[in-house]
C-alpha cells in the first residue's frame, strides 16, 4: 500500500490460519495490554468475544423494550381511538374491547422490537461505516473466506509497534504475516 | 410431542453424517455460493425462466388493470361467497411465507447446524410468499387505490380505522411480517454481503472470463455489494453483537407468526358462519402454514440443488431432515383435522354438521378429498427411508402437500360460505378464469423475485455452511466428515 506510506500508522495486524490461534493471540496480547484489541472472523468465533472481554449483551435489552414499547403505543392508540378520540357506539358494545386490541399490539410489538434490535445492532457495530483502517490490512479480503486476523490498534503517543510485533513473533502459534498497517 | 419429534429428534439421534459434502472447505464453500451470483454460469437457462416468470407478472398486470377499470366483479366471488381464490391464495401465500419464517427461526433457536443450507432460501421464499400475499387483501378491497384507509393516519374526515375489527388486524399483521420477515433475511446475510463484496473485489482485476462484466460495471458490482453489506468487517464486536441481533428477530419472528396464523383463526370465529369455531383450529392453522412452509422449501431445495449443481452443500442428509419434518406436520396436520371433523361429528350443531357434510359431498368436496389425497396421505411415504433421502420423492410430496394446503385454505373457506344457514342464502359459485389469471400472476411474481434472488445473492448462507465445516478442513483431503 504504497501511497498510504506517509499515513500515520493505525495499528499493527497479523493473521492466522486457525480460530484457535486468533484466540491464544489475542489472549496473551490482552496480558500485555498495548493497545486497542480487536480481531476479525469468516464465522463468529464466541471465543475471541470472551478474550476481548465482549461480555455485555446490549442488544437484548434494547430489543425487548422496543417491544414492550411498541406493544404499548399500539395498545394505547387502539384504547384513545375507541374511548375517547373516536367514540361509536354500535349496540352497546363496550368502548374498550380491549381483547380485540391483543393481536395487533402482540404483532406490532414484535415489528417494534425487530426494528429496534436492528437499529441497535447498527449503532452498536459502528456501522454502516464503509472505510476503515481494517481494510488496509494485507490480504484482508480473505477475512470473509479462511482466514483470522488480530488488530492492536494504537489509542495514544505510548503505542510501540516493535513491542506487539515482538509478542506476535513470540507466540506457539505464529501467525502468517505481521503487517504494520496505516490508516 | 409430535412437534419435538419433527424438530429436535433428527439432531440428536441421527446417525454421525457429513452435512456437506467431505472435502469441502471453508474457502471452497464461500466461492460456490459467491460465484453462483458473480460467475452466473447458468445465464441462458436463468434468463428462460426469468422470462417465463415476467410473462406470468405481465399477465398478472393485465388482471389488475382490468380488475381497476372494471371492479371486482371480473372474479367470480359474489354474495354469498364474497371470498373465494383472493383469499385463499392471500391465505395460502402467507401460510407457506410463515411457515418458512417460523421453521428458519426455530432452526436457529435450537442451534441446528445443518440449517446453514437451507435457511437463506427459506427466508428468502418466506419474504418473496409475504410479498405475493400482501397484493390480494389489497386488490380485493374493491378501490384498491384508497387501501391506506386500512392504516391510522391523521385524516380530514377525522375518522379511524376501525380497530375492534380483525381486517385491522390483518393490516397491522402483514405489514409487521413483512418488516419482521425482511429484517431477519438482510441482518442474516450481511456477512455474506461481505463476503460477495470481498469477491467482487477480487474478480476486479480478472480479464477475459466469460460471463464476468468488463470494467465499469464490475467496478459498480462491487460498489454495490460493498454499501450492501455496509462495512461489515467480521470483527469481533460485529459478530457478538450480531449473534444476539440475529437470535431475538429469530424469536420475534416465531411469535409473530403465532400471533398471526392464530389471529388468522380468530378472525374466522369472529363471524358466525359454520365450521369456524372449533377451538383446535388456531393450531390447525399454525401447523397448516408451516407444513405448506416446509413442503415448498422441499420443493425449491430440490430445484435449486439441481439447477445450481449443490450437490456437495444441499446433501441426502437435508433431504432426509426435510421429509422427517413433512413426515411429522403431516401427522400433525391429520389429527388436526380428524380432531376437528370429529369434534364436529359428535357435537356440532345441525348447521355444522350440514357443512362438513358439504365439504365431503357438496359441490365443491373435490377440494376436501384433495386435502386427504395430496397432503395427509403422501407424506407417509417417508416411512420409508430410501424415498426420504430421493430428491424426486421429495418434489413430488412437496408439490403435493402445497396443492394439498391450498385446497384446504378452498374448502374452509367456499364451502362455508357456499351455503351457511338458509336455503335461500345457497347460491352457486365457481372458479372463474380471472381469478384463475391473477393466482397465475402472483405464481409469476414470487418466481420472478426469487429468480433476482438467485441471480445476484448469496442463495445458500456461507456463514451457515461454514459453522458446518470444521476450520481448516482441506480441500477435497476427505476430512470433511463431522463426528
Amino acid at each position: 500500500m504504497a501511497e498510504y506510506e506517509n499515513s500515520p500508522l493505525w495499528g499493527v495486524s497479523a493473521e492466522f490460519e486457525s480460530a484457535d490461534a486468533m484466540v491464544a493471540a489475542l489472549r496473551e496480547l490482552r496480558h500485555h495490554n498495548l493497545g486497542r484489541l480487536d480481531s476479525f472472523s469468516p464465522v463468529p468465533v464466541p471465543e475471541a468475544a470472551a478474550a476481548l472481554d465482549l461480555t455485555r449483551r446490549p442488544i437484548h435489552s434494547f430489543a425487548y423494550a422496543g417491544a414492550l414499547l411498541g406493544g404499548a403505543v399500539m395498545f394505547g392508540m387502539c384504547t384513545y381511538a375507541t374511548v375517547w378520540s373516536y367514540r361509536f357506539n354500535v349496540g352497546n358494545r363496550p368502548q374498550f374491547a380491549w381483547q380485540a386490541f391483543v393481536v395487533p399490539s402482540f404483532s406490532f410489538a414484535m415489528l417494534a422490537g425487530t426494528v429496534f434490535a436492528v437499529v441497535a445492532l447498527l449503532v452498536r457495530s459502528r456501522l454502516p461505516r464503509l472505510n476503515h483502517p481494517a481494510f488496509n490490512i494485507p490480504d484482508f479480503g480473505r477475512a470473509t473466506s479462511d482466514r483470522f486476523f488480530v488488530a492492536v490498534e494504537a489509542q495514544d503517543e505510548k503505542f510501540d509497534p516493535d513491542r506487539v510485533e515482538r509478542v506476535l513473533t513470540g507466540l506457539a502459534q505464529q501467525p502468517r504475516h505481521i503487517s504494520r498497517v496505516s490508516r | 410431542m409430535a412437534s419435538d419429534f419433527a424438530l429436535s429428534a433428527p439432531l440428536a439421534d441421527l446417525p454421525n453424517e457429513a452435512i456437506v459434502a467431505p472435502g469441502e472447505s471453508w474457502e471452497s464453500v464461500g466461492r460456490e455460493v459467491t460465484g453462483l451470483a458473480i460467475d452466473h454460469r447458468i445465464g441462458a437457462r436463468w434468463w428462460i425462466a426469468f422470462a417465463g416468470a415476467l410473462a406470468l407478472v405481465g399477465l398478472m398486470a393485465a388482471t389488475t388493470a382490468w380488475l381497476l377499470i372494471q371492479g371486482v366483479g371480473i372474479w367470480g366471488n359474489n354474495t354469498p361467497v364474497v371470498w373465494a381464490l383472493d383469499i385463499a391464495s392471500y391465505d395460502w401465500w402467507i401460510g407457506i411465507a410463515s411457515g418458512g419464517l417460523v421453521v428458519s427461526a426455530l432452526l436457529l433457536l435450537v442451534s441446528a447446524e445443518w440449517r446453514g443450507a437451507l435457511n437463506r432460501i427459506t427466508e428468502t421464499m418466506a419474504v418473496v410468499a409475504a410479498a405475493a400475499a400482501g397484493l390480494y387483501p389489497i386488490l380485493h378491497l374493491g378501490r384498491p387505490w384508497f387501501f391506506f384507509w386500512n392504516l391510522p393516519y391523521p385524516n380530514t374526515f377525522l375518522l379511524w380505522p376501525q380497530v375492534r375489527s380483525p381486517l385491522f388486524w390483518d393490516a397491522v399483521d402483514i405489514v409487521s411480517f413483512l418488516g419482521i420477515g425482511l429484517s431477519f433475511w438482510y441482518v442474516g446475510m450481511l456477512p455474506d454481503l461481505a463476503a460477495m463484496r470481498d469477491r467482487a473485489v477480487e474478480r476486479l482485476g480478472d480479464n477475459g472470463l466469460a460471463g464476468v462484466p468488463s470494467g465499469g460495471l464490475r467496478v459498480l458490482r462491487a460498489q454495490i455489494y460493498g454499501i450492501a453489506a455496509l462495512g461489515w468487517r467480521g470483527s469481533a464486536l460485529h459478530w457478538q453483537r450480531w449473534s444476539q441481533a440475529y437470535r431475538v428477530i429469530a424469536l420475534f419472528c416465531v411469535l409473530l407468526v403465532v400471533s398471526l396464523q392464530t389471529g388468522a383463526a380468530v378472525m374466522f370465529a369472529g363471524t358466525v358462519e359454520p365450521g369456524w369455531h372449533d377451538t383446535l383450529l388456531p393450531v390447525s392453522y399454525l401447523f397448516g402454514a408451516i407444513f405448506s412452509g416446509v413442503a415448498m422449501v422441499a420443493v425449491l431445495a430440490v430445484v435449486l440443488r439441481h439447477v445450481f449443481r449443490l450437490a456437495p452443500l444441499v446433501t441426502p442428509r437435508h433431504f432426509d431432515l426435510l421429509a422427517m419434518l413433512l413426515l411429522g406436520l403431516g401427522l400433525i396436520n391429520l389429527y388436526c383435522y380428524a380432531a376437528e371433523f370429529g369434534t364436529i361429528w359428535l357435537t356440532g350443531s345441525g348447521f355444522d354438521k350440514a357443512t362438513l357434510g358439504r365439504r365431503f359431498i357438496g359441490p365443491h368436496a373435490w377440494s376436501s378429498w384433495a386435502v386427504i389425497a395430496c397432503a395427509l396421505v403422501p407424506v407417509h411415504l417417508f416411512w420409508v427411508p430410501a424415498l426420504r433421502r430421493s430428491a424426486l420423492a421429495l418434489l413430488v410430496v412437496g408439490l403435493l402437500v402445497s396443492a394439498g394446503m391450498y385446497a384446504d385454505h378452498f374448502m374452509v373457506i367456499v364451502v362455508t360460505l357456499q351455503h351457511d344457514f338458509l336455503p335461500s342464502a345457497d347460491q352457486a359459485y365457481s372458479v372463474n378464469l380471472w381469478e384463475v389469471a391473477t393466482f397465475a400472476g402472483t405464481i409469476g411474481l414470487f418466481l420472478a423475485l426469487l429468480l433476482l434472488f438467485l441471480r445476484y445473492l448469496p442463495a445458500v448462507s456461507i456463514v451457515g455452511l461454514r459453522q458446518s465445516i470444521p476450520p481448516g478442513t482441506p480441500r477435497k483431503a476427505g476430512s470433511g466428515v463431522r463426528g
